[in-house]
């Protein structure tokens, strides 16, 4: 007995401390952050001293268009994702480009009307010989910390993204390597192995890093990118905002020709809301006058909603090796059965157009006489049928998988999908993965994708480069990184048109894209149209390749 | 502590059948909640004769449509149609054959788990007391949303696994309550008097003790249930529980949740019908403890407090 109200007592005493602890270690910082945290991102105005205003940055251009062309006011960006690190590579993805294309520059971009490459850090390029292109970089640019770009920093910065040994995300999406060095201090040689004719395009998705951050001060490279751009960095509260302000020394504001934009907006914040709804409440509510890849319906509702053409492209990717997908027949039947114009028109709002291949008119090598599938469940129904009849084990289990929170509705497509299939008498069910799963079956390579898999992917793919060579490599040959196809004829016709410029590059580039339409080596649904929500006030036009550059936005 | 400390058996002779049936006719509000449950019931056991459309048969061309849509066929769409141009109310009423079936079937397992141990600890005391109570504590100072959460990743979801998890988060509830009851229990006359005259621990606990728990464990069960269906919902909600096709109430505002600002009848009636279903059994089990409470319950049925 005595010895248990012992153990009672002590266990009492015990819990009381814990609860003690406990409050002061939970407590203590959710008291301390709240005071900080009231006045956040999204609400604070132009000036900081009066942070509790509610309206922010739209009334202010307008009142104050004072002196000349001096920026003024402040613009919040509501996104979706924050970035996981703002380090130069990371511009080639959707959610470090909106930060990181303000701040750093490339040697080259694209004109945002006429959508063709021009100079930006440089001014000119040519093909000196099938490996090496020259470019003659702009003078007088200066990096946010004073230093001056020359062409052996610009070597140095490329050398470093496109190192093998860093191997950065990059690579993946948009190598093969590539080697740059200085022949003068205004003219730089970048190298590639095989000739690749379509290296500016490439390049224009790589902005330069600071050569001495990079060589002094690596650990500062994620959290404090130090470029040329019309913006600076000013800071990055995790999980709250990235604030960016004007650069009073741009390049561009002594060269207003080649700039393409014009800094009128004096501090940028950007703030990241995952829920679509909630980025278009922000800007009804006046609270940010920029939501990005909102619904169409939801655009509607906003005070000016803008549905732009984008270079993504949602297509189904099928595992050809599986036992039913192997025969063409089923992979026909899974093409007719998706009614393009009708998850065009409904599921997805109105915003995107029925696809014939995964690549848009845009890019080099596009085949404008290829038709989109059509919709016919009659004949896909007659298809399997036909299938099972020749001994297809058209029962053989299928799973239309997605990525949770790919983009918008990839869902409901992928539930449709399954229905329809299992009406045209295949074994389909919908699946939604988590990313790091989905990633893993994804990228395997497809000597490893086992034929019981039959994963049926929904994917939005996006052809940056504006080359079908990009997605062909990617898609269509054996080898491919994110290949399930496999088709040696085609590899070989894939292989003699890399090399191969103008017309002739066309020519070759449309035939391949054929043969794997003939084959129906995927099932490409509909070109994208991307929804952004502004407010009244916002000036903007949507770039083709997604980029927000906030030197083409304006506040009236 | 309203434990009545007589023997088993004289609990209801004061009130007969027809009072507890008179008396839930007089409150229209436990009456309501009552119909509604039976409602509700009846319409996951028919869902297949009840439910006026098709739940999985989708239409591109009736996409999230109001209520009172025509459909292609048969009834209107009386409540609208979801994002895949689904029936909205066939879908809620197949939805509430998983809300209840999760329910009742997790809340029968804890039940009967966490009433077992609880008898356990509180009968022999000692070191199954300690051990049992302990892994109580510790399973009680972990958010049971976070544990089902954790076990439905390593387990994967599905039906089976989602009612084994809630089992296991719940079960901690029933043990605390039995044990502190049977404490009291087995220290009192009626029980001294079963040991005097031989009775084995097994016969006095089931005989003796758990009849005497059944009133307090019925209204716990009760409230339970509606906690089990909320958090369903919740881990349907976060994608862990029930996959589509399927329709569950928690899956289905999920998926409403993107429309919520241009389609508000897809969040609207899921929802109604989680809130209307959890209060008609919290109104119950207020009900129920009530009238079992022997000091209480004399309001509720209008009779005279019979003298024990």
């Amino acid at each position: 007995m005595e010895s248990r109200v012992n153990v009672c007592l002590s266990r009492r005493e015990l819990l009381k401390r814990t609860a003690l602890a406990g409050f002061a270690v939970v407590g203590a910082p959710v008291l301390a952050a709240c005071q900080p945290a009231a006045p956040a991102p999204a609400s604070a105005p132009t000036a900081a001293p009066q942070a509790t205003s509610p309206a922010p940055a739209a009334p202010k251009p307008t009142t104050a268009p004072a002196t000349a062309k001096a920026p003024a006011g402040k613009l919040v960006i509501a996104l979706s994702v924050e970035p996981d690190t703002l380090e130069n590579w990371k511009a080639y993805s959707t959610d470090g480009h909106p930060v990181l294309r303000n701040v750093q520059e490339a040697l080259l971009n694209r004109d945002p009307v006429t959508n063709e490459l021009v100079g930006e850090l440089a001014t000119s390029w040519e093909q000196v010989n099938p490996t090496t292109w020259r470019f003659k970089l702009r003078q007088g640019v200066k990096f946010h910390n004073g230093d001056p770009l020359d062409a052996e920093g610009a070597a140095f910065g490329l050398n470093y993204t496109w190192s093998p040994q860093n191997n950065f995300e990059i690579m993946a999406y948009i190598g093969p390597q590539l080697t740059a060095k200085a022949v003068d201090s205004s003219t730089l040689d970048v190298v590639t192995e095989q000739p690749d004719p379509i290296l500016p395009s490439r390049l224009y998705f790589s902005p330069l890093p600071n050569p001495a951050q990079v060589k002094n001060d690596p650990k500062s490279l994620p959290v404090k990118p130090i470029g040329t751009g019309p913006y600076r960095f000013v800071e990055w509260a995790k999980g709250q905002y990235i604030r960016l302000t004007a650069n009073p020394d741009w390049w561009g504001l002594a060269a207003p020709k080649d700039a393409h934009g014009e800094i009128t907006i004096k501090d940028v914040d950007f703030i990241f809301r995952a829920e679509s709804p909630v980025r278009t409440a922000m800007v009804k509510a006046g609270e940010v006058q920029f939501a990005r890849f909102i619904s169409p319906e939801e655009a509607k509702t906003t005070p000016q909603g803008v549905s732009a053409p984008s270079v993504e492209t949602v297509f189904l990717r099928l595992d050809t090796m599986h036992t039913a997908m192997k025969d063409q027949r089923v992979r026909k039947a899974i093409a007719l059965s998706i009614d393009k114009q009708g998850v065009a028109d409904k599921l997805f709002g109105g915003a995107g157009r029925p696809a014939s291949q995964l690549v848009g008119p845009s890019a080099l090598g596009y085949n404008a006489d290829l038709k989109p599938y059509p919709y016919d469940m009659e004949q896909a129904k007659k298809l399997v049928a036909d299938a099972k009849a020749a001994g297809v084990q058209v029962d053989a289990a299928i799973t239309c998988a997605t990525r949770r929170g790919i983009y918008l509705r990839h869902d409901e497509f992928a539930e449709y999908t399954a229905n329809q299939l299992r009406t045209v008498g295949l074994n389909a069910k919908s699946e939604v993965v988590d990313p790091a799963a989905f990633n893993k079956q994804y990228s395997m390579p497809q000597k490893d994708i086992l034929p019981t898999r039959g994963w049926i992917t929904n994917n939005p793919h996006g052809n940056e480069i504006m080359d079908v060579s990009s997605t062909a490599q990617s898609y269509y040959r054996c080898a491919g990184a994110a290949s399930t196809y496999c088709n040696e004829q085609l590899d070989k016709a894939l292989a003699a048109a890399l090399p191969l410029t103008g017309d002739k590059r066309v020519t070759a580039l449309r035939a391949v894209t054929k043969m794997f339409y003939d084959d129906y080596g995927a099932v490409p649904v509909i070109h994208m149209d991307l929804n952004f929500g502004l407010s009244k006030t916002f000036v903007w036009k949507a770039r083709l390749d997604g980029f927000m550059l906030v030197k083409e936005m304006k506040l009236q | 502590m309203n434990v009545q400390l007589t023997a088993p058996g004289t609990r209801f002779a004061a009130t007969g059948r027809g009072e507890f049936v008179r008396a839930l006719l007089r409150d229209r509000v436990t009456l309501s909640a009552l119909a509604f449950v039976v409602f509700v019931v009846v319409a996951a056991v028919g869902a297949g004769v009840v439910s006026p459309h098709d739940p999985y048969a989708q239409s591109l061309l009736l996409r999230n449509e109001g209520p009172m849509t025509p459909a292609d066929q048969g009834i209107a769409h009386i409540l609208g149609t979801d994002a895949l141009g689904r029936d909205q109310l066939s879908r809620l009423i197949y939805g509430s054959r998983i809300s209840l079936t999760v329910g009742l079937a997790s809340v029968l397992v804890s039940g009967v788990l966490g009433t077992l141990l609880g008898l356990l600890a509180g009968y022999y005391r000692g070191r199954a007391d300690d051990v049992i109570m302990r892994v109580v504590d510790v399973q009680m100072g972990f958010p049971s949303l976070l544990l089902a959460l954790v076990i439905l990743y390593g387990a994967g979801s599905g039906f089976l696994n989602v009612v084994l998890v809630l089992a296991i988060t719940r079960w901690t509830v029933y043990a605390r309550v039995t044990r502190s009851l049977t404490l009291s229990l087995r220290e009192t006359a009626f029980v001294d008097a079963a040991r005097a005259i031989g009775c084995t621990n097994r016969r006095i606990i089931f005989v003796h003790v758990l009849p005497n728990l059944l009133s307090p464990l019925l209204v716990l069960a009760t409230m339970e249930v509606a906690t089990v269906i909320l958090t369903e919902a919740s881990l349907d909600f976060l994608g862990l529980g029930i996959q589509p096709p399927e329709s569950s109430w928690g899956l289905m505002l999920a998926q409403g949740r993107q429309y919520i600002t241009t389609a508000w009848w897809l969040v609207t009636f899921p929802g109604l019908a989680i809130l209307l279903t959890t209060l008609s059994f919290n109104l119950l089990a207020t009900w129920v403890r009530a009238v079992t409470d022997p000091v209480q319950r004399w309001r509720w049925l209008g009779v005279r407090q019979s003298s024990p």
